[in-house]
């Protein structure tokens, strides 16, 4: 369920935020514990860039009235959240959704694929599909859109969300 | 909801999934990267399942064997027969190509589409593995496509690498033969799958390749549609097999 009457009371626009107080951080260490160490550093190099290049526009955009009034909504904490959820998307659980689509190859559907210690079948692919799920019925409840998520960099996260703010106002 | 509110929750949240998923989505990189590259197998299977008989091969019990490196032996390992009428493919992954440019140039990409004359050489080599383990290749003779999955989102050089493969992998690319670029095709011209999307100039980028060459780039696929079949526009190859080629009486 979307919180149509979120309104936040961050500071939109503000700039830096020491790490201990960072909220996207602290959601990157809950979702990263445990994960393959590799993946551990790519998540956090990843999320290092986004917040990096959020500071650059944040700081850049100062002119633009159409940003600023875009991110009244997403003050710089709500942003680098969303940061933190789009990295463990991009790099953890985006390839997952790959594999957990329905088979729908007859001879395949009867067959476990094992790939080194991993196995993967119908049933696997359907326990990867409610953990999807979850996840999208959580990013619902916290109103991150899914094109969040997808997005490849902090200034298409920016951008859609401008476009978002630009299409509801043009419905007003 | 005030900022510190909605963290509050975000943060909750997102521990009570890892909670309950943890196990679930905690594996090896190897092993992610593998999971992106099974749904892409799972995509070409089903696209090839409208115009070929799709008959898994050197199967373990009722266990697929997916290879995942270039070291491992093919023989060893599962892939997939595609049967037509006319002639029989071999689907694999992980298998080594040695181009026809130059001998020198193998490599080896996640999913080839293989002519069913194709076979495994396995020669050794001092410079691989200190000469102890084998280098297995396929000649790139033998390739219908190769095709490549990447869990990333597209970029410029990831682009214009694939099209190396392209030019490295595809022997019809310069001599079409009897392997040639046609929309009614039945088999999926060489194909980068994509997990990210594109946008602004690289949506371009994307559409002057595969108009400049005959291949595919499919974007967004971690969440978009797997389903190929619906996509009208991408580029295809038809094999004409030795019985179907007209006969040159003179």
């Amino acid at each position: 369920v979307l919180d149509e009457d979120c309104s936040f009371g961050g500071k939109a626009g503000m700039t830096t935020m020491p790490a201990s107080e960072d909220p996207g951080l602290i959601v990157l260490r809950v979702l990263g514990k445990g994960v393959d160490a590799s993946i551990y550093v790519a998540l956090f190099r990843r999320y290092d860039l986004m917040t990096r290049e959020l500071r650059y526009i944040l700081q850049r955009n100062d002119a633009r009235m159409s940003v600023a009034a875009a991110l009244t909504d997403w003050p710089t904490e709500r942003l680098h959240v969303a940061c933190a959820f789009n990295c463990f998307y991009q790099l953890v659980l985006g390839p997952l959704e790959a594999a957990s689509r329905k088979w729908k190859s007859k001879p395949f559907r009867a067959l476990t694929i094992a790939h080194g210690s991993l196995h993967l079948d119908p049933d696997r692919a359907m326990s990867l599909r409610v953990m999807i799920n979850q996840f999208d019925i959580m990013m619902n409840r916290l109103a991150i859109p899914a094109e969040l998520l997808s997005a490849a960099t902090t200034g298409e996260i920016i951008f859609r969300i401008e476009r978002r703010w630009r299409e509801r106002n043009e419905d007003e | 909801m005030k900022t510190n509110e909605w963290v509050g929750k975000a943060i909750a949240n997102a521990k009570r999934f890892a909670d309950s998923y943890r196990v679930e989505y905690t594996m090896p990189e190897r092993q992610l990267s593998g999971m992106f590259e099974i749904g892409c197998l799972h995509a070409l299977i089903d696209f090839y399942s409208d115009d070929f008989e799709i008959q898994p091969r050197n199967l373990s019990g009722d266990r697929f064997l997916y290879l995942t490196s270039p070291s491992g032996n093919p023989a060893n390992f599962s892939y997939v027969d595609l049967v037509s009428a006319a002639e029989t493919f071999q689907l694999r992954q992980q298998v080594r190509i040695r181009s026809h440019l130059h001998d020198d140039i193998c490599f080896t990409p996640d999913l080839v589409v293989l002519r069913e004359s194709a076979s495994v050489t396995a020669i050794t080599d001092v410079l691989f593995a200190g000469g102890k383990r084998r280098f297995f290749f396929v000649s790139s003779e033998h390739v219908v496509a190769a095709h490549e999955c990447k869990s990333l989102n597209p970029f410029p050089e990831l682009l214009i690498g694939f099209v190396g493969m392209y030019v490295a992998a595809h022997s019809w690319v310069d001599a079409p033969g009897d392997i040639i670029d046609s929309s009614d095709g039945t088999h999926l011209a060489p194909t980068l799958f994509v997990g990210g999307t594109a946008r602004g100039v690289h949506v371009r980028m994307l559409s002057a390749l595969s108009k400049v060459f005959c291949l595919n780039v499919v974007t967004g696929l971690h969440r978009g549609s797997w389903n190929l079949l619906e996509n009208k526009e991408l580029r295809r190859l038809e094999v004409r097999s030795a019985e179907a080629e007209p006969s040159e009486e003179p």
